[in-house]
């Protein structure tokens, strides 16, 4: 409402936002974790007969994450700031106003990481060994310290806990309910992805029996962290406001049709990936000189799996805010949805960037949709409006508006009348029905259907009328 | 080229004992699997057919089918099948079908219940009096609404 | 056969665990009943040749995995499926039967990713020439299985009996019909009739749960059996070098201890796709109602589907011919291509492999977007 919107075609922007940071997090968390495994092989290196061969691999390995990290890494990681901003300043804005010390902090964490490990990378045969150790160790505790950071403004969003924004409490909001069990979910996981990366990279060794040592250092990375998580993820879990865990528990409905509730799928997934893990792992344990980059590519695919499942049912769940209970995903603020004078007045004398166009138009209806709905819906691509209306009629879609927040994954429909009728004429208009809004107006529907929630007779509920927790590709 | 799994050598016995434990974690992550297997197969315990002031519809006969006493047939309910009479007197009575012997269904004859299978003979209250079976029939209270039979819970005995 | 035990041959008491254990005499006893000691032999010393490409030996073992899972989730869904009943079966499956969603997801998915594993492996063995003599059998009964394993595809989706199924199934059908000669006889014998109705169903039903699997496992042996027996192909590059620096992975167990973590991510991705994208139950099939907007048939026909309907009007009958000589080329490949060495690129072969790879793709993605 108080910024432009970014119409990304059929992706929408918030799933322009989940391929960037799905990308993101598996390298973010191997650039955290190998720093530990930096400094750990670092001095285990020291220790081995054969320390130059050792350290000349360990030399491989950190041109990988050299490259991985800071090249791809980076590159996503402002590729999350970008997308972020242009799908939700509302949201970009009230975190930054918090948190901007943390924001700053992070900043300085983030050149000072770098810094140390190209100190790392490039003095990496002419450093001390103490000087080695001591800088992949420096870059292991700053890289962590951006993590602790991050982490309190990635869960405020889910769990705000005792911050509301009259109180603006930042401690509260920053040490949220939800902000340990990430912290421990994170570094744990960021671990069994360092040795994931491991594997790889060891891999490509042509020795098998030197392969075989490397491969055994790599896997007591991955155990712990691969039978520790699905617990922690239960924690995690406990922390989750009411609403959340409504969204999770409810079956996938209508015609996607199921009694799996999401939580029952997101646990079946997160089981079958740790479990993958630890056996796959193990197996790399007992054969450790037959593992090749395929092998190692498919436990680094289960792990992503695992994450991207995570992730996609936690989205699942945020739903209908994108700061919980504070602001709706489309930019609403809660305080003003609970004033009905600000919620039913007209909409366009309230939203800034709407084009100035005519009320009652087509237009009108479109700058509707694009203001309150393409934040989470595309018209006919992902999450698809012209599908989930398939069955609409006129009278339907405008009474529909009115109550969709009841569905628990909607915020409540901001504006009078005419901008339901506006945004019903737009939604028919894209599936080749024209009217025209004022028609649809309730004083002009006086030959109403009643409350026909079966209008084409076909025996099945419509889409609008679905318990929380529907989620389609479409 | 290894020989990896033919010459036993020394210190062999620790890598066959952590092989031999892989096999068995995964045999067991295996059964792990077939839990959804399971509860999909498994038959799902029935539910409650009585609804929550204990009543049950009867399926098979309406009231006017024995309005008159003598009159009775098989019917049954969501909880299993039915006989449902009227007795000389004029009562409306059901009685479990399921003959305490071995399960087949009974037949109302007029004064008496009769089991085909293995000659087994009830009275018109349930209780065996003749043959092979060990139990009376369970006795239901039934009543009629609307010209449609309920059948409630039995009471605790 | 004579009626007496047979002796254990030297070398497998030698290989056998001591008599005193139990697996031990267990081995002991079953070989005195059964002289199968040649093929276990034959099999402990299998080898898997090992360099660049060997990757791509990967990609059968993974089909014959999804079609396993095929296998178990189908005989689940056949539990509660009833052919006379398939729509309201089918949501019961997706509604009520406890995890019954995650089966048919799991169902419909891994069908989709066997025949992705499918396409690779041809393209696989194709590129690295490995249909020439002495394997040209197994190229054949491999382009078999191709194909009815599409048929599988196609006769499993009409039975859900949603709208998609219907219409899409009808879609095929219909372009069936126009193949000159044989094609309106076997569009009528497929259907059971001049339009697609719930005997097709039945026809559909026994295609798929028992001939296509009793032909395809038949041919699926054969497969395997020409592969055990001819051993892994070769790339040229390999066969020249000498003996003593080709490397080999012996099956049992190193190759197949770095197949099982694919295996596992395989089984991972099809969890994931499952429990993410469930696949949806659409409004019962209504025969008198107009199409979905967009109906198009399954990915894997996309590509065929597309192509056709760049032969408009009388071209079409062009466009089929295409259609028949193209499976036709693929089969007859191993007998044009014989002298050349399988690592040089550029000959008209690789050329032509290339052609339809590119344009498979191409059509799909077109087909997909249109």
């Amino acid at each position: 409402m108080n910024y432009p919107i970014w119409d990304v075609g059929g992706l929408g922007a918030g799933l322009v936002v989940a391929i960037i940071a799905i990308i993101h997090v598996l390298i973010s968390h191997v650039a955290v974790g190998g720093g530990a495994f930096l400094v750990v092989a670092e001095i285990w290196s020291r220790r081995q007969p054969d320390g130059q061969r050792v350290r000349d691999w360990l030399h491989t390995f950190a041109t990988f994450f050299l490259v991985y990290t800071t090249v791809l890494g980076a590159t996503t990681g402002v590729g999350i700031w970008f997308s972020v901003q242009l799908a939700s300043a509302e949201a970009i804005s009230l975190l930054i106003h918090q948190f901007v010390f943390a924001w700053a902090i992070e900043w300085v964490f983030f050149l000072s990481e770098l810094t140390v490990l190209y100190l790392y990378y490039y003095g990496f045969k002419r450093n001390t060994p103490r000087m080695q150790t001591f800088l992949a160790g420096a870059y292991f505790v700053i890289a962590w310290g951006s993590l602790v950071v991050i982490n309190g403004i990635l869960t405020f969003m889910l769990t705000p806990g005792a911050w509301t924004i009259e109180n603006k409490d930042i401690a509260a909001g920053f040490f949220n309910p939800g902000y340990f069990p990430a912290l421990l979910i994170r570094t744990v996981t960021m671990f069994l992805l360092a040795g994931l990366a491991g594997f790889l990279v060891a891999s490509r060794i042509r020795d098998e029996e030197f392969k075989g040592r490397i491969i055994q250092f790599c896997v007591k990375w991955v155990i712990p962290g691969a039978i520790l998580v699905p617990g922690l993820g239960y924690w995690y879990f406990t922390t989750l406001p009411a609403s959340t865990v409504t969204i999770l528990a409810g079956g996938t409905v209508g015609v996607v049709g199921g009694t799996l509730s999401a939580l029952t799928r997101m646990a079946i997934l997160a089981g079958v990936a740790g479990t993958s893990l630890v056996l796959g792992t193990l197996v790399f344990a007992a054969y450790p000189k037959t593992v090749n980059t395929i092998a190692a590519i498919s436990m680094l695919l289960v792990a992503q799996l695992g994450i991207m499942g995570a992730e996609f049912f936690r989205e699942m769940g945020r739903k209908p805010y994108v700061i919980h209970g504070v602001l709706y995903s489309n930019g609403l603020w809660v305080k003003d949805a609970k004033d009905p004078a600000r919620l039913n007045g007209p909409y366009l004398e309230k939203a800034k960037w709407h084009g100035g166009v005519a009320s009652g138009t087509l237009a009108h209806g479109e700058q509707v949709f694009r203001l309150q709905c393409a934040s989470c819906h595309t018209r006919d691509g992902y999450r698809s409006v012209v599908y989930r209306t398939r069955n609409w009629t006129a009278g339907f879609g405008s009474r529909w508006l009115g109550t969709m927040h009841d569905m628990g994954v909607m915020p409540p429909f901001q504006g009078d009348a005419l901008d339901k009728a506006a945004l019903v004429a737009y939604v028919l208009s894209l599936r080749g029905e024209t009217v025209d809004p004022r028609d649809l107006l309730p004083d002009r529907q006086a030959t109403a259907q009643g409350d026909d929630l079966d209008p084409d007779g076909s025996g099945q509920a419509l889409p609008g009328l679905e318990v929380a927790g529907a989620e389609v590709g479409r | 080229m290894t020989d990896s799994n033919t010459t036993r050598r020394e210190g062999d016995g620790g890598r066959r004992r952590f092989l031999g434990g892989l096999g068995l974690l995964s045999m067991a992550w295996a059964g792990g699997l077939l839990y959804p297997v399971y509860r999909y197969l498994a038959p799902t315990i029935p539910k409650d057919p009585f609804d929550a002031e204990g009543k049950a519809p009867v399926e098979g006969v309406k009231a006017e089918d024995i309005a008159q006493p003598g009159q009775g047939r098989n019917a049954g309910f969501a909880g299993g099948g039915l006989v449902v009479f009227r007795t000389p007197e004029g009562e409306l009575r059901a009685l479990s079908s399921k003959c305490t012997h071995a399960g087949c269904n009974v037949e109302f004859q007029g004064g008496s219940i009769h089991c085909h299978c293995h000659g087994g003979v009830y009275d018109l209250e349930g209780k065996n009096v003749s043959g092979p079976p060990p139990k009376p029939l369970t006795r239901y209270r039934v009543a009629e609404q609307g010209g449609l039979l309920y059948v409630y819970r039995p009471d605790k005995a | 056969m004579a009626d007496h035990m047979h002796t254990v041959p030297e070398e497998a008491l030698k290989e056998l665990p001591p008599a005193h254990k139990a697996l031990g005499k267990l081995g002991r006893a079953l070989l005195a009943r059964f002289p199968v000691w040649p093929i276990v032999d034959f099999l402990r010393n299998k080898k898997v040749p090992e360099h660049r490409h060997a990757a791509w030996y990967m990609m059968g073992g993974l089909a014959l995995f999804f079609f396993a899972i095929q296998v178990f989730t189908g005989i689940l869904l056949m539990v509660y499926y009833r052919p006379a009943e398939p729509w309201q079966s089918v949501q019961r499956i997706v509604m009520e039967v406890p995890y019954g969603n995650l089966m048919r997801s799991i169902h419909h998915w891994s069908a989709n990713l066997m025949i992705l594993t499918l396409f690779l492996h041809m393209f696989s063995a194709y590129f690295m020439k490995a249909y020439r003599a002495p394997r040209e059998g197994t190229w054949l009964v491999g382009l078999a299985l191709l194909g009815l394993c599409m048929a599988f595809g196609f006769s499993g989706y009409l039975l859900p009996w949603d709208d998609l199924s219907f219409f899409a199934t009808n879609v095929g059908l219909t372009e069936m019909e126009k193949a000159p000669g044989l094609g309106p006889w076997l569009a009528s014998l497929l259907r059971g009739g001049p339009a697609v109705t719930t005997d097709t169903i039945g026809r559909f039903y026994v295609l798929h749960v028992v001939v296509l699997p009793l032909a395809v496992l038949g041919l699926i042996g054969m497969h395997l059996l020409f592969v055990q027996i001819q051993g892994m192909s070769e790339p040229d590059s390999f066969a020249a070098l000498p003996a003593c620096q080709k490397k080999h992975k012996k099956f049992f167990f190193d190759y197949f201890a770095s197949e099982i973590p694919v295996w596992l991510a395989a089984f991972a991705l099809l969890v994931a796709l499952s429990a993410i994208w469930p696949r949806a139950l659409e409004a019962e099939a209504d025969p008198f109602g107009a199409a979905p907007l967009g109906i198009k048939p399954e990915w894997y026909f996309l590509a065929q589907y597309q192509a056709l309907k760049l032969f408009p009007g009388k071209l079409e009958y062009a466009g089929m011919a295409l259609m028949g000589i193209v499976p036709l080329l693929c089969a007859l490949v191993p007998f044009f291509d014989r002298a050349v060495p399988s690592d040089r690129r550029g000959t008209w072969i690789e050329r032509a492999g290339v052609a339809l790879l590119v344009g498979f793709v191409v059509l799909t993605v077109w087909g997909w977007i249109s």
